[in-house]
């Protein structure tokens, strides 16, 4: 019998460590983490130097094509790494944050609601994603810029608009070259 | 221990308690669908082991096998079945209770 648990010590430790990895190969996001963080940094000088219909065509355009071109990515990748990552709960929870983004900035035109509505959108959608992917720093981040649309919305800061995509895009590019360091370094480890 | 309890070990599934099986399950657990070519390496076996482990799994009805061509390559998929998914949650659930029953001998015997 001491055999047989010994047995499965082994094979636990085989199964779970075989789990980890696979894990940690499909929580790699630093495409759509980069690619919205410099959108987010983009759009300050637009809205500084422009108007805010002139941010509004560039998330009306950037989102959803940010999307289409994050969904391509991670199917390129599945097919060159041969494993893929159930799509369904990104695809709703991106689509959602699309959505949401778009229904509070118009509702919000003019007002806090404007800029910090998408900002609590984009905050919760991140920690979905960081739940997904059990990633502590990406639900951590989502929280934080939670935190942030919210403190804004109170406090109405100037230059609000500006401080939170400074906040979110700088923010989301640190992760995503982060993540992208982690990620060639696994795959360093896997050649 | 109650008479009528079983045994840990009288829980586990004879299909899945074997290490590429249980691996294999492991990894299409959390991920939608994996390649033979990725299940081979992330498991160290060959290409003749492994297809034999999965004809098991698949014919037990625990995953399934899809062939595409993708740029004019054959790839072979591997996706777990909801069955599939539920018998390697109760193989681990099985697996650690007779470990804690294991490291409880040892802090008993000490």
């Amino acid at each position: 019998m001491i055999q047989d648990q010994s047995q499965a010590k082994t094979l636990l430790t085989a199964a779970e460590g075989a789990r980890e990895r696979t894990r940690s190969v499909l929580s790699t996001n630093w495409f759509p983490m980069i690619l919205f963080g410099v959108l987010a940094l983009v759009s300050i000088p637009v809205a500084e130097l422009w108007s805010g219909m002139a941010v509004a065509a560039l998330w009306l355009v950037g989102a959803p094509l940010g999307t289409v071109a994050t969904a391509l990515w991670y199917r390129s990748r599945a097919i060159e790494i041969g494993v893929s990552v159930k799509p369904w709960p990104y695809v709703v929870t991106a689509v959602g944050i699309v959505v949401g983004c778009m229904t509070t900035g118009i509702a919000g035109r003019g007002g806090p609601l404007s800029y910090a509505g998408p900002l609590l959108v984009i905050g919760l959608g991140y920690f979905l994603f960081g739940l997904l992917d059990r990633s502590l720093l990406g639900s951590g981040f989502g929280a934080a810029m939670a935190t942030v649309a919210i403190i804004v919305f109170a406090v109405q800061p100037q230059h609000a608009y500006t401080l939170t995509m400074l906040a979110f895009g700088a923010g989301s590019v640190l992760l995503g070259l982060w993540n992208l360091l982690q990620d060639r370094r696994t795959g360093d480890v896997g050649d | 221990m109650s008479e009528t309890e079983l045994h840990p070990a009288a829980e586990l599934d004879e299909t899945v308690h074997q290490r590429v099986r249980l691996g294999i399950l492991a990894i299409l657990s959390d991920a939608d669908r994996a390649t033979f070519t990725y299940l081979r390496e992330a498991l160290d076996v060959t290409d003749g082991n492994l297809s034999t482990h999965v004809g098991v799994l698949a014919k037990a009805g625990l995953v399934t096998v899809d062939k595409a061509f993708v740029d004019n390559r054959p790839r072979t998929w591997v996706r777990a079945t909801k069955k599939g998914r539920s018998t390697f949650h109760a193989e681990i659930s099985a697996l650690r209770k007779l470990v804690g029953r294991y490291q409880g001998d040892i802090a008993a015997s000490r």
